[in-house]
């Protein structure tokens, strides 16, 4: 008790506090710009750890690592784009709110329920400190494979309205992260032999092509604004009350993302789904999920803050990082000298409740300023949306190089733009195709692992036999449950017109099964094993929605064209603006990366918001600024195109 | 006259003034490559003459090829690209992955960096340190990354000391170390570094027996007792005890050359071969003072960059030709033996 009251004291102090808070301010800004996150904001403070004393530079690193998932909220619900890949399932109902004109109220209950989420993994950590090993070292690979399963099911609250097609988005999901190379005999598969692919297709890219490119897209065709009638509803008060009101769903969600973070197997990127398909699951009207909903703002955002807390578990107990955050954090930790293991509970233990008493003092943090910054922000939700998109556009664009600051990673997310596109066109559930994504290689290891190293007697494991059953139950409440649909009309989305587009896109969809078939089959067991029977499962699906498609002569799930039920209301198709961003891509390819944003923001200012040649220039200009600002930051140098083979530009147009 | 002979000196030398000097890092920001750059790279700049400032730039992608290809690609004679690698370099080159484009030859070491490592057992097993007769026989649970890294060692090891395994792949250190707390895997392993952090307590708390280490290269190029455990017998002493005679042939060789990649050089900074004399020797006299910096040989720099002495120079060089130079028909039997023993490359 004394040594938790000391540490209290200790960070009270002067320095640590001040630290604390350039922490935090640091890792809200790094939060609010999609795809940075912990990692960036690390990376800008590593140089700075060799000067510094242990207790201020713990400050300031866990100050930044607290509060990343707190500040992406506000690009996840207010633009539809996911701050941080923690906050992926956010923009599920956060960004429908935003439409209704109540951003506000989504930000400030994300915001509440991100408060009780990480200082309840503060809470939490502060008892696990004492009692944690026992349980983590009870979750052997039998174990991780049930809770990987456990989470696989959570794709049957995904689906969407067709659950056989959401069955199929799963399965290509789970094809394409089975791209890269394989573990067991470093060899690669299903990646053209493409060095790029050698680790798979990054998350970022899936993440942001998926989502975010869609939104942007719909919001550009169907609105001029993103909140309708670009008024601002209920405020952040209603927020709060929304907290109070789900206090429950808020702590179940905090419970399982610290749980999640903690334990071994799932790990930090699938968290919020699980969180979002567990509240689906579990909430008895649910036909408002998906299209505002604010329990499905509450349960990711509550989760995501509460998984820090967790994750540090592990990562202390045994330098195994639980999540990404915390793959650098324990960089920085060996650098101040503080070295996670036993020992360290042994030596420094003071130090462990500084950390504890940070995160939440952090949280705290964090949220007051959010909180303060949610009305004037959500204000964007009211500007004129022509004006906001190039940037949207070219900030994901950036957003994405950071993956692995290659060509390849802009060409992946415009792939996964246009896949996103159409799948929400036609109505396959995104979502369940990207939990399938995350969990791919989980999944496989999973199963991997435990055959190996028990076979069929995992079923000897009490834990595992338990753990199954909750696997079972939650599998049977998914297939009773049924997702509420609205009653399907001749003239809407669901009717039978405009068959063809999607027919082809099955077409072009069934390509992937077929290529990781054509690709693996033959090949060493380990290798093909996994991709073949997904690719089977979604084989399967697709030639039911097929049929479906096919021959059902009603309205039905399967037939889905957003089209249908909006024609005559968009001038321009989906085309036209992926067009923009093949123009983009050319741009790149000829005059380097920062060149061709400046000139893709100056054109879609003048041509499709009508600016003053002036004013477009202005716009164009800071955005290159910051994209300067950032390249030093990161030290990291943007896509040269052809120009850069005959002249140096200077800084910041490099 | 002695300021004559001064100036000629100072031509001939090469001075950095108000240059910059990159460093690469080939994987993602952070983990211990990065903390390893950016730790020696002010010390760079205050040894060189002229002293150039340095910027850390981590390029990711296809496991340090995509870096390691730009590398040989871009970097000329004039010094300003340096480039950190790991045991990945040489490895990858040894198996002959098709993604590697460049020749470890072109390129030489301006330090490389060691980092000992210890094989210990379950307690269940009954074993001693040191001690082969109760695994004798046994098939052996083993949990590690992939075969086509730098554990590549302890397998040939293991192929040697004709112990049979049953491998579980993909699992980092940490996590390997997990299963190993969980009775899931019989064999641990770990470097130096993790050894005092983790392992220390598991054998005091009676859940590991250290059973050798995979050992050292001294100065003489004979293979030793690690350093930092001198109680613990090395694999070549493991090897006499099973087989009554010293290690030979094939699979010796190639276990000499991976504990050149895995233990002498586990980190480096290397610099294209075609560097310009001068700036070469510039770079050779800054190390030289850069590994005898308190910062280096201190408590802080032992913690950062390892415990143990850095090579530099003709050392570094030894190292690295000693990890690089394999003879084609121990090449052969390394590949043939991974492809049929792990399925490595099999399409």
């Amino acid at each position: 008790m004394d040594v938790i009251l000391g540490s209290l004291g200790q960070l009270l102090s002067g320095w640590h506090l001040l630290f604390l808070v350039l922490g935090v301010l640091l890792g809200l800004s790094v939060g609010l710009i999609p795809g940075l996150g912990g990692l960036a904001g690390m990376a800008m403070i590593l140089p700075f750890l060799f000067h510094m004393d242990m207790g201020t530079a713990l400050a300031l690193m866990i100050g930044l690592t607290s509060v990343t998932t707190t500040s992406d909220t506000f690009p996840s619900v207010l633009m539809g784009v996911p701050g941080t890949s923690g906050s992926q399932a956010t923009v599920m109902d956060g960004f429908p709110l935003s439409k209704q004109g109540e951003a506000a109220r989504a930000l400030s209950a994300a915001f509440t329920a991100s408060l009780i989420g990480g200082v309840f993994g503060a809470l939490v950590l502060t008892g696990a400190v004492f009692v944690a090993k026992p349980i983590i070292l009870a979750i052997g690979f039998g174990e991780q494979l049930m809770l990987v399963l456990l989470a696989l099911t959570m794709v049957g609250m995904l689906t969407g309205a067709s659950p056989i097609k959401g069955m199929a988005a799963c399965g290509l999901g789970l094809l394409v992260g089975a791209v890269g190379t394989v573990d067991t005999t470093g060899t690669m598969r299903m990646g053209f032999e493409l060095l790029y692919l050698t680790d798979g297709v990054p998350l970022v890219a899936m993440a942001l092509g998926i989502f975010a490119v869609p939104e942007v897209i719909d919001v550009l065709r169907h609105r001029s604004t993103i909140a309708s009638g670009g008024k601002l509803g209920a405020g952040w008060l209603q927020g709060v009350v929304d907290v109070l009101r789900h206090k429950w769903i808020v702590l179940r969600c905090a419970g399982i993302g610290c749980l999640i973070g903690a334990l071994p197997g799932l790990g930090g990127t699938v968290i919020d789904w699980i969180a979002y398909g567990h509240v689906v699951q579990t909430s008895k009207n649910r036909e408002r999920f998906g299209r505002g909903d604010i329990r499905g703002v509450l349960a990711p955002e509550s989760a995501n803050n509460a998984k820090e807390g967790g994750a540090l578990i592990p990562t202390l107990l045994f330098g195994i990082p639980g999540s990404g955050t915390m793959v650098i954090l324990l960089g920085g930790l060996l650098i101040i000298g503080l070295e996670p293991g036993p020992s360290m509970f042994a030596r420094h233990l003071d130090l462990v409740f500084l950390i504890i008493w940070s995160i939440a003092l952090a949280n705290v943090m964090g949220t007051s300023i959010c909180m303060g910054l949610a009305r004037p922000i959500s204000l964007l939700t009211t500007v004129r949306y022509t004006l906001i998109a190039p940037l949207i556009f070219s900030a994901v664009f950036f957003a994405v190089f950071q993956a692995t600051r290659d060509w390849g990673d802009l060409i992946a997310l415009f792939i996964a733009g246009a896949l996103g596109v159409f799948m929400k066109r036609f109505g396959w559930s995104r979502a369940a195709f990207l939990l399938g994504y995350v969990l791919s290689d989980k999944v496989e290891e999973a199963i991997y692992q435990t055959v190996q190293a028990y076979g069929f007697a995992v079923f000897e494991r009490p834990l595992v036999l338990i753990l199954a059953a909750v696997v079972l139950i939650s599998g049977f409440f998914v297939m009773r449950s049924k997702n509420a649909q609205a009653a399907m009309q001749d003239t809407g989305k669901n009717a039978r017109r405009n068959v063809g587009p999607q027919l082809l896109f099955i077409a072009a969809m069934t390509a992937i099964p077929v290529w990781g078939i054509v690709d693996t089959a033959g090949r060493v067991y380990s290798m093909s094993l996994f991709p073949v029977s997904a690719a089977i499962f979604t084989l399967v699906f697709v030639a039911l929605v097929t049929l479906s498609v096919l021959f059902k002569r009603a309205p039905n799930a399967e037939l889905h064209d957003e089209e249908n039920a909006t024609v005559g209301r968009a001038s321009v198709g989906s085309f036209y603006y992926l067009g923009w961003l093949v123009g983009l891509l050319a741009g790149a390819a000829l005059l380097g990366f920062v060149p061709a944003v400046a000139l893709f923001i100056f054109l879609f200012l003048r041509r499709k918001a009508d600016l003053s040649i002036a004013r477009a220039a202005v716009f164009a200009g800071l955005f290159v600024l910051v994209l300067g600002g950032f390249a030093k930051l990161l030290v990291l140098d943007y896509p040269a195109g052809l120009l850069q083979n005959f002249v140096t530009l200077p800084w910041p147009l490099q | 006259m002695l300021l004559l002979a001064a100036g000629a000196l100072h031509a001939e030398t090469a001075d950095f003034k108000g240059e910059k000097i990159t460093l690469i890092v080939p994987y993602k920001t952070g983990g211990g490559a990065t903390v390893y750059t950016r730790y020696l790279a002010p010390l760079l700049e205050k040894h060189l003459p002229g002293n150039p400032s340095t910027i850390v730039k981590n390029i990711p992608g296809g496991s340090s090829l995509k870096a390691l290809n730009w590398f040989a690609r871009t970097a000329t004679d004039d010094g300003k690209l340096v480039s950190n690698t790991g045991p990945a370099f040489f490895i990858k080159s040894l198996i002959g992955e098709p993604a590697v484009k460049y020749n470890t030859a072109d390129f030489t070491p301006l330090i490389a960096s060691r980092n000992g490592w210890l094989v210990y057992l379950r307690p269940e097993l009954g074993e001693t340190t040191g001690g082969f007769d109760k695994v004798k026989g046994k098939v052996l649970r083993y949990g590690g990354r992939s075969p086509t890294t730098g554990e590549m060692l302890v397998l040939i090891g293991f192929e040697m000391l004709g112990v049979p395994l049953k491998p579980i792949w993909g699992l980092s250190s940490g996590k390997r170390r997990q299963a190993f707390m969980r009775n899931e895997i019989d064999i641990g392993q770990d470097t130096m570094s993790s050894y005092h952090k983790h392992v220390v307590a598991l054998i005091k708390e009676g859940q590991a027996v250290p059973w050798f280490t995979v050992g050292y290269i001294d100065d003489n190029g004979a293979v030793v007792r690690d350093p930092m455990l001198p109680d613990i017998p090395s694999f070549k002493e493991m090897y006499v005890k099973v087989h009554g005679k010293e290690p030979s042939g094939m699979a010796w060789e190639a276990y000499k050359a991976v504990l050149n990649i895995r233990v002498m050089s586990i980190r480096t900074l290397i610099i294209p071969r075609k560097t310009k004399p001068e700036i070469l020797q510039a770079y050779r006299v800054a190390m030289e003072k850069v590994v005898s910096d308190p910062a280096v040989t201190g408590e802080k720099g032992k913690r950062v960059l390892g415990p143990y002495p850095h090579s530099i120079g003709a050392k570094a060089e030894q190292v690295m030709k000693a990890a690089t130079e394999m003879d084609p028909k121990v090449t052969a039997w390394l590949k043939k033996w991974l492809r049929d023993k792990y399925g490595v490359g099999k399409s």
